[in-house]
């Protein structure tokens, strides 16, 4: 997960570089349209891919992601018990650059000039765009005295998922696992549940432990998803879940907790292993870019323009539709984006009835799972995107053996469509 | 470290300059020799002076070939490039004799636009190309051997050459139409390619850490097909660093990266974007079914299906006739012109077209069931 920057350019950023100044610039009578994304994870790595795949030699696209490798935060519970590893999810960036001819640039963004229409990146650089999406994903709300060093959330996948194995698999018979269930929205809604699920699963049936207690501690009134199911595997599993709990501070070290429930006195629960996924908002970037109102950034959902800046396209987690925070949905929402971006800068309008979807599959133990899914409409009424009515959505399924299979498959194609 | 005065431009003709050919091995080199990159592309043809011609793509691929002396003062070159890849061409005249080869990026006059970026997807002819032969000629202000400027040509570019604009050139990061191969980053008068120092930090470059690019190409060693640009790419390199030690046996450098040629995309390029009906609605079933339609893994494969079969197979779907409850669900989010509007698009999408042929596809589905 090191950074990489390029020495080139850090040398022509220090003004090393001074064949550029001695020579004169030659006239450029014709540039093609520049894209520039920034963000590698399942919407911006979508982006990048489909607008060249449909935008061929007529666009430029530069992909600007700080890491050189992408683990992926789904199927990544299944790394807490054994059944995969974070090797086994992680995607590299090449055929990004060698099959679609994209510009990889591993480094972060600094600033956006959105006047002049140019990013300044960490290392000093600066690239130059047309139209700008950005897919940074989801950042944390602080909490008092939390230091997910030491706690790990776990809700961005890779060291994190590995801190949160490791922890777990130093549990012994009798010891306590406390976890916390973010306000809504947060990225992946399942995501909690099931990992409540995988982990008690793990800690009775893989480690044969039957007096270790699963806690989970839900900011939200009801579990937000699947909500019959998860109670059903909840008391399966004998977890304790708690609802309308909100997290006062941490003490990372003591690996203890303060919390009120139903807005009740503070209680400090102390866990031998105690994972806090802290409420969540629009990347950094995006306000320091000025681009969010509340938590997250307002978008057209008919090509994902800021409605507070053009020629800025924001995707994936970030965004402030009301639509799911997932791998899932980000990958469709960026296609939609990237076929709106191409046709404007044809000067055409948007699609006007968009299309996105949601499927989701959950594990709950090593061998079964459940799913998840929805097709979002565009409502030109309200100009926001919504369920499709009449047709019974989110549509889930029960837990089974041939779900767990199942979910391969779908995560299989969803990574190649990402990432291939 | 090599030092030349800087030279001021001369006023000599191009008729002098021709008369001044004769210098330099003008040995015909067959880039097709075992080993070497063969790219399934587009030549680039010309006559030049004794030269030695090169072409830096944007893939990290590297070629190469010397022109052929046929006696005449303008010798005939053929060099194969990806097509559809841009490309910089390098021409270097003297190319035997280091104190006098003049190296010479080219530019390529189109209409009002001047780039160093080529884009052919079809035979391209150079026609003749003027190049020094006298070191005296060239303006060359730290001495490197390097003009200053690219020479700017106007040949007739055919229909499906693009000469190209970029604001982002990875091989020549500051847009001058000098390569980042032959730049002089550190100002020493030792372009980057011959300088084992690039950054005068005094460690070599071959145990520098913060060096990512071993063939100073401007291309990142992780997304270089040819890392040392010795015109054989990665995957079939034994050896990607060029050190003399074979990668199995190199602890230094190995490129995890290699990737198989099959893989890249001819794009058709597009000059003006349509709007391809039903393509974006389809493009909302890759999540699950693969990338327009082709599945990597044992779920269907939804390309290649003839309009009605797909049309069909939805209705039944959406009728709870099929026992998939999630395809049942999913249809349900889509109307009967979306189904024929996705339909009809998909069933232009042909299998045979996939990246993935039948044989990965068995074998994806054998390790998909085996291993998950």
């Amino acid at each position: 997960m090191n950074t990489q920057i390029s020495r080139r350019t850090l040398l022509k950023a220090l003004g090393l570089g001074t064949a550029a100044m001695l020579t004169p610039q030659i006239l450029r009578a014709e540039t093609l349209p520049q894209i520039v994304v920034v963000g590698g994870g399942f919407a911006g790595a979508t982006a990048a891919k489909y607008l060249k795949m449909w935008g061929g030699l007529g666009v430029e696209v530069t992909l600007i992601e700080p890491n050189t490798t992408y683990v992926s935060p789904i199927l990544s519970n299944l790394v807490l018990n054994n059944q995969k590893s974070t090797d086994d999810l992680q995607f590299t960036y090449v055929n990004h650059s060698n099959q679609y001819g994209i510009n990889m640039i591993h480094d972060s963004v600094n600033s956006i000039d959105e006047t002049a229409q140019i990013v300044t990146l960490h290392n000093g650089s600066t690239v130059n765009y047309d139209r700008l999406i950005l897919a940074p994903g989801i950042d944390f709300i602080e909490i008092d005295g939390l230091d997910s060093d030491k706690v790990p959330h776990a809700w961005k996948a890779g060291v994190q998922t590995n801190l949160l194995k490791d922890q777990i698999d130093l549990m012994q018979d009798g010891d306590h696992f406390v976890m916390t269930v973010p306000a809504a929205p947060y990225r992946c809604p399942p995501g909690p549940y099931e990992r409540a699920c995988v982990v008690a699963d793990y800690l009775k049936n893989a480690k044969g432990f039957t007096n270790c207690q699963v806690t989970v501690l839900d900011a939200n009134a009801d579990i937000t998803i699947e909500t019959a199911m998860f109670h059903e595997q909840f008391e399966g599993y004998g977890i304790n879940y708690r609802s309308n709990v909100s997290v006062q501070s941490v003490d990372s070290d003591a690996r203890s907790i303060t919390i009120s429930e139903n807005g009740g006195v503070a209680e400090v629960l102390t866990s031998t292993v105690l994972n806090v996924i802290p409420n969540q908002k629009a990347g950094k970037l995006l306000f320091d870019a000025g681009l969010t109102s509340g938590n997250w950034a307002p978008v057209n959902p008919l090509d994902y323009q800021s409605t507070m800046a053009s020629n800025i396209h924001i995707i994936g987690d970030s965004q402030g539709t009301g639509q799911p925070k997932a791998g899932h949905q980000g990958n469709s929402e960026a296609k939609v984006c990237a076929d709106a971006v191409l046709r404007s800068l044809q000067g055409l309008a948007p699609d006007p009835a968009p299309k996105t979807n949601s499927a989701c599959y959950s594990p709950v133990s090593s061998s079964s799972a459940s799913w998840l899914t929805a097709v979002y409409e565009y409502n030109a009424t309200t100009g926001q995107m919504q369920l499709v009515p009449d047709a019974g959505y989110p549509a889930a399924a029960e837990p089974t053996a041939e779900n767990y299979q199942s979910m391969f498959n779908w995560a299989g194609n969803l990574f190649a469509d990402t990432f291939s | 470290m090599k030092m030349r005065g800087p030279f001021i431009l001369s006023s000599l003709s191009a008729a002098l300059l021709l008369a001044a050919c004769g210098g330099g091995g003008s040995t015909s080199t067959d880039i097709t020799d075992d080993g070497a990159a063969t790219p399934t592309g587009a030549v680039i043809t010309g006559t030049v002076p004794g030269t030695l011609i090169e072409a830096f793509c944007t893939d990290g691929s590297y070629y190469s070939v010397s022109s052929t002396d046929d006696g005449s003062a303008e010798h005939p070159f053929s060099l194969t490039v990806p097509s559809g890849m841009d490309c910089h061409l390098v021409m270097t005249t003297n190319e035997d004799d280091p104190d006098n080869k003049i190296i010479t990026p080219i530019s390529i006059q189109s209409g009002s636009t001047i780039s160093s970026l080529i884009n052919t997807q079809v035979p391209f002819n150079l026609g003749y190309v003027p190049l020094a032969l006298n070191i005296d000629d060239i303006v060359d202000t730290n001495g490197d051997g390097v003009v200053d400027t690219p020479l700017t040509i106007e040949p007739e570019v055919p229909d499906g050459t693009v000469i190209r604009e970029v604001t982002f050139d990875v091989l020549d990061d500051d847009q001058d139409g000098i390569p980042n191969v032959y730049e002089d980053d550190d100002d020493d008068g030792e372009y980057n390619l011959e300088d084992d120092d690039d950054d005068n930090d005094g460690i070599l470059d071959d145990d520098d850490e913060d060096d990512h690019d071993r063939d100073d190409d401007g291309v990142d060693d992780l997304y270089d097909r040819d890392d040392d640009n010795d015109g054989i790419y990665d995957d079939e390199d034994d050896d990607d660093d060029n050190d003399g030690v074979r990668d199995e046996d190199d602890d230094d450098h190995d490129d995890d990266y290699d990737t198989s040629s099959s893989t890249t995309t001819d794009y058709t390029p597009v000059s003006a974007y349509t709007v391809t009906p039903g393509r974006l609605l389809a493009a909302q079933c890759a999540q699950c079914h693969g990338t327009n339609g082709q599945s990597v893994n044992s779920w269907d494969s939804i390309a290649g299906e003839s309009a009605a079969e797909l049309v069909e197979e939805m209705m039944e779907f959406k009728s709870g006739g099929e026992d998939e409850p999630i395809m049942e669900a999913q249809a349900h989010g889509y109307s009967t012109a979306e189904i024929e509007a996705l339909a009809a698009w998909l069933a232009t999408q042909s299998y045979s077209d996939s990246d993935y042929d039948e044989n990965d596809s068995d074998e994806d589905d054998e390790s998909e069931e085996g291993e998950d």
